[in-house]
Formats: C-alpha cells, structure tokens, sequence
C-alpha cells in the first residue's frame, strides 16, 4: 500500500513536470521568413519629432538591442536624425530606414510599417506614426505611448510579425501581453519591455 | 509486475512528452517567401490598432452600417501615397446604426491583394495582406472610418468588420462571438451616451 502511494505521487510530479516544461518552451512568436542579412542596421528619426519623442524611440531600439540575439540597431547620423519628407514611405524602397509621421486619418490605425525586400532578404523598413491620434512619453491616460508603440514597431523590422493576428488571436490575453501584440490602448505601456516570447522570436531569426 | 508498472509509466511520460512538443511546434508560425529571389518584395502592415473596444469605436466612427458585400474589386497599385496595393468593395446597406441614414451603397478602401511592381529600374510584387478582407455575399456590421483623403476605410483593419451569419450571430477576428441583437444593444448604448455627454 505504502509502495503504491509513492508510485502515484511520482507519476503525478513526473507528468507535472512534463506539463510545466511543455508550458515554459511554449514559443508565442510568429516570423515571416524575411530578416536583414547584416547588423547593425543603421536607421533614421524624423527630426520634426519632439527631442522626448526621440528619445523615447531610442530607447524602443535599445530594448531589442539588449533582447541577447546576434543582432542591434544603431543610429544613421550622430544624432539619429533625417530632415527628410516624415512620410517615410511616400518615397518607397530607397534604402533609407527611417521613423516619420503622417495623418492616415480616423483609421483606427496608430501606426504602419512598410518595407522592401529582395528575396528573403530586407532592404528597407519605415514607420510612419499616424498624427490623427495623440500620442505621450509618459503612458498619460487618453493618448498612445511613443516608446510603446515604436518597441512594437521595431519589431515589425526585425522582422517578427503582430500576435493576435488570426493565426494566434488567444495570445495577447490580459494574462500573455507581449510587445509583438498588436492592440494598443490609450495609456498602456506594457510593450515597452520585452517577454521571453518576444526574446526568443528575435533569436530564433539572428541567433544568439 | 514492478517493472511493468515502471514500463507504464514511462511510456504514459514519453506519450505526454510528445504530445507537448507536437503542441509547442504547432505554436510557432512560420512562412517563407512566395516570390522569386530577383524581384523587389514590397508590402505593408498596418502594425498597431486601437484596441477593440465598442464603445470607443462606436463614438470614434462617423459611421456604423449593416449591409452585404456586393462587389471586391480587383487589386491595384497605388503609388501616389508610397507604394500600395489597394482595393475597393462595395457595400449594399442595409441598415445604418451610425451616420447618414440615406446611404444605401458604400465605398471602401482597403489596403490589401498583390499587384505587379513595374516602375523605374524596380520590378516585383506590391502586397498588403494586414486588412480586414471581404468575399461577395457576406452580411457584415461595419464600423467605418475615412483616411486623410476622405474615403471610408474598415476601422481598425480585421477588428472593425464583423461578420453576420444566418442565426444573426456576430464574428470578429480574435475569437469575438457575439448575437446580432447583443452588439446592436452595446452600440445603441454607446451612441446613446455620446449623445448625453
């Protein structure tokens, strides 16, 4: 009798830690099969932004930086600057990496990112922030966070694509909020850090 | 009879083992490119959306219209704006929630399909495949924005067409499943407290 206690509780904790592990590995992170196929990858702020905004941005850039994959940004210019046309994208695929803006409208839509690719291989990528909103470096209730949202965006150009798209709408719940979830609240801050979901999407595609 | 027990055991761990892993490698989505290595890939998302929220949608959008697909046009490319593949469907209306009530037919624009790229020394495939996309016949709710140009774009991508079926229940991207009734209540409460405040 005693002997059959024990081998139960030791089927039990052996199936549980099966289960934990099955859990832990879960990957939430979803690729497109595009990636740079060089780093750093130098990239450009459009220098009408506000110096907090910039900031704000640089500091989204240096969140992946530090994610422990084979792969970083860096600044195009010392000061990280374009003066160029901030709608990035109105002059496709010029190689240019850059962060602009420019009114889309009442589309629901805070920000794009376009990009240009050659095979498997990317060329360029560019973030257009959507002016129609109001948007905040410190997460103040009614308007969207910068460095929120360019986190976000900033893996789109690594090239990790949005979770709760159809193929996986149940991973950005309340409980699983990780910076590749697409949907943004006014005065949500949470996808300024990474989860171990996003640090592992960018190592699966550089490498650590 | 020890070693037998043992035997389960290890098979029952070894079955529930692999069924975790087959779960973990459904769990990653990964897709290569369908295009050729010479030509230019040039494609668009429309990265973050205001959450889905009824309410706020419901008071962001100038309209909100029941009706039925009755034409999806063709891509085509647009490069006045950046380079984008776009297309315009058709909406018959049938019922308007929010706007002007004598529409009865409606344009929208959508960032979405491929096109061929041939332009300058460039040559390759726009495609914008981050949209809510439409099939002729289907019964939608429709919250309904317009871009700086002026024309009705879905609010919000995937998250502002809701698709009707014929027992009058809801269906949204991100496992949103609703009846008809129930959403129309929400967005008539909605509209209702804008008109208060």
């Amino acid at each position: 009798m005693k002997v059959s206690f024990l081998r139960i509780t030791a089927l039990v904790l052996l199936h549980l830690l099966v289960f934990s592990f099955g859990t832990v590995t879960t990957f939430a992170y979803s690729t497109s099969g595009y990636s740079w196929s060089s780093s750093p990858i130098p990239y450009y702020i459009n220098s009408a932004f506000a110096s907090s905004f910039r900031t704000a941005m640089k500091a989204a850039d240096a969140t992946w930086d530090a994610a422990g994959a084979d792969f970083s940004f860096s600044c195009g210019s010392t000061a990280c600057t374009t003066s160029a046309n901030p709608n990035v994208w109105s002059y496709s695929c010029d190689l240019e990496k850059s962060i602009g803006y420019y009114n889309r409208g009442d589309t629901g839509v805070l920000a794009a990112v376009n990009f240009c690719a050659v095979g498997s291989s990317l060329a360029e990528a560019d973030t257009t922030l959507n002016t129609y909103y109001s948007f905040t470096t410190t997460g103040a209730a009614g308007k969207y966070d910068v460095q929120d949202l360019v986190t976000h965006e900033f893996g789109h150009w690594l090239w990790l694509l949005d979770l709760s798209s159809s193929g996986s709408p149940s991973y950005c719940s309340s409980s699983v909020m990780s910076t590749m979830c697409r949907y943004m609240y006014p005065g949500q801050t949470y996808r300024r850090s990474l989860r171990t979901d996003d640090k592992d999407g960018i190592k699966a595609i550089y490498g650590t | 009879m020890k070693s037998k027990n043992w035997k389960y055991v290890l098979g029952l761990s070894l079955t529930a083992f692999v069924a975790m892993g087959i779960l973990v490698a459904k769990t990653v989505t990964q897709s290569g490119s369908h295009f050729d290595n010479e030509s230019i890939i040039v494609g668009s998302v429309q990265s973050s959306y205001i959450a889905r929220d009824i309410n706020l949608y419901t008071e962001s959008v100038p309209v909100i219209v029941i009706g039925s697909v009755a034409k999806v046009g063709e891509p085509y490319l647009r490069d006045d704006r950046g380079l984008t593949s776009q297309q315009n469907i058709q909406i018959r209306v049938e019922e308007v929630l929010k706007g002007d009530l004598s529409i009865s037919n409606l344009s929208i624009l959508i960032e979405g399909g491929q096109t061929v790229l041939v332009k300058d020394e460039q040559k390759g495939v726009v495609s914008g495949d981050d949209s809510a996309f439409f099939t002729i016949g289907e019964n939608v709710l429709l919250f309904l924005g317009t871009n700086s140009y002026g024309d009705y774009v879905v609010f919000a991508g995937p998250n502002g067409k809701y698709l009707i079926d014929e027992q009058n229940t809801v269906t949204s991207i991100g496992d949103f499943e609703m009846p008809l009734k129930e959403l129309r209540a929400k967005i008539n409460a909605a509209l209702q407290n804008s008109t208060n405040s």
